[in-house]
């Protein structure tokens, strides 16, 4: 199957939907089951203790409140947990789309429920994997109504904002540009890798390099629609590659689960543009 | 029909997210404190730029036994070595991601504070550092503890770690702290 063939197959937003959800899916049930394994983390004693976060809430009408008690407290939050595993679960599985849609929708309605819940360590990850979902879910319902496919364009426009700010912000920064802060971030022991930081951190050049390759991929990221078709699979398999480093070398590993999940939709953008 | 008008409310509410979130990305750090996320449908995606972190955060106790003699600082664990397979799997980031955010918050209101330092006691990311520390095991003979927020400088030996913060002495509450 030649490169054109394969992403003409992305011209199809049943296909762009499908791939994306699975994607989505696989990062969310990973992303879940991590919440899971470290729930004492919600409670009391952990850093994400609702009695002490309840404190610094909008205040809400009463019956409102109750809800919000009912479920960000010790067993509602578990039980949120648990419905989330179970739709990441299903968007990776389903085998129709009327059960992916709904997936997606109660998907997008947890995550953004766990983005007021979880008010510190939401990674960058997390915040997308919320926007994706709700493309998917804003996708998914215009679908059922026979509107249009706003929601994978929404995708896909999301994801040149997130390579163009991380790049732009980086381009003019004095420290990126010098490779300093490229050794900075290796050399942590939260984020970093120690052989990392025994390759670079002696190596300005090298640094360099490595820094101005992060910087040029991610302020050209947006412009990938523009380029033939191999240009455009060139630079998503260069973005899948960079978030695998990134994920060996720093552990952010669901950082290539909801970036890559747009690149579906980036694809289907293309194939608007070009046919 | 329907679709049309689905659609085109559809269209409006997606445009106008990415328009709050493209005006987002302007944010500085004190913008971003005083507007909401949108129930998290906000973000910025700079990625550790312009000015990335330099230092670990390590939050450190220290215990106080019955008669008021300080104990040795230990660590409270929540940063394990990188390993290939947390490109897999990496629940711990969960426990040590929300520490940064919450020392930065902890400290910006610390600063605002500057007349009335004992009001910080009462902020919501002292209370969680607070809860964090308090369930750490301790002996009998501990009557309190404090915490300190430290950090340190990567895997560079020849800059001294330094501390942050450092919290009042607090009677330690024998429910939470479990005899260890």
């Amino acid at each position: 199957m030649g490169v054109e063939h394969w992403v003409d197959w992305f011209h199809d937003p049943g296909h762009v939907f499908r791939a994306s959800a699975v994607l989505l899916g696989v990062g969310q049930t990973i992303a879940t089951l991590e919440l899971i394994s470290v729930r004492d983390a919600l409670g009391n004693g952990g850093v994400h203790p609702w009695p002490a976060m309840r404190l610094s809430v909008p205040a809400r009408p009463a019956a409102l409140r109750w809800v919000r008690e009912a479920a960000f407290g010790g067993p509602g939050v578990l039980v949120l947990l648990v419905l989330r595993l179970l739709a990441a679960a299903t968007l990776v599985v389903a085998s129709t789309e009327p059960l992916a849609s709904v997936a997606v929708v109660a998907l997008a309605a947890l995550l953004v429920t766990f983005s007021v819940r979880l008010r510190w360590g939401q990674e960058a990850a997390d915040d997308l994997s919320v926007q994706v979902a709700v493309g998917l879910a804003a996708f998914a319902i215009c679908r059922w109504v026979g509107g249009p496919a706003v929601g994978l364009y929404y995708l896909a426009a999301v994801a040149g904002l997130a390579y163009g700010t991380a790049g732009v912000s980086k381009v003019v920064a004095p420290l990126w540009r010098d490779g300093t802060a490229l050794g900075w971030v290796v050399n942590l022991r939260s984020l970093g890798a120690p052989w990392a930081a025994d390759r670079l951190v002696e190596r300005p050049r090298l640094r360099v390099v490595l820094s101005w390759a992060v910087i040029l991929g991610e302020v050209c990221f947006p412009l990938a629609v523009l380029l033939p078709a191999r240009g455009v699979v060139a630079v998503l398999a260069v973005g899948l590659a960079f978030h695998l480093v990134v994920a060996v070398c720093m552990g952010l590993n669901t950082f290539v689960w909801a970036f890559v999940a747009t690149y579906p939709a980036v694809l289907f953008a293309w194939n608007a543009l070009h046919r | 029909m329907i679709g049309t008008v689905v659609g085109v409310v559809t269209s409006v509410g997606l445009v106008a997210l990415f328009a709050a979130n493209l005006r987002y990305q302007f944010y500085d750090r004190t913008a971003r404190r005083q507007r909401s996320a949108l129930l998290g449908l906000r973000s910025q995606y700079r990625m550790f730029s312009p000015i990335p972190g330099r230092t670990d955060l390590h939050l450190v106790v220290r215990d106080y036994d019955r008669d008021g003699a300080p104990r040795p600082c230990r660590e409270v664990p929540t940063t394990p070595l990188r390993r290939w397979t947390h490109a897999l799997w990496n629940p711990w980031k969960r426990r040590w991601l929300p520490l940064r955010p919450l020392v930065v918050e902890l400290i910006g209101i610390g600063a605002a504070l500057e007349g009335h330092p004992a009001a910080i006691e009462l902020t919501t990311p002292y209370l969680v550092l607070l809860g964090v520390v308090s369930a750490e095991p301790a002996d009998g003979d501990v009557r309190a503890r404090q915490f300190l927020v430290v950090h340190s400088f990567g895997h560079e030996p020849e800059e001294p770690p330094a501390v942050l913060f450092c919290s009042a002495v607090h009677r330690l509450d024998r429910t939470t702290a479990e005899t260890g």
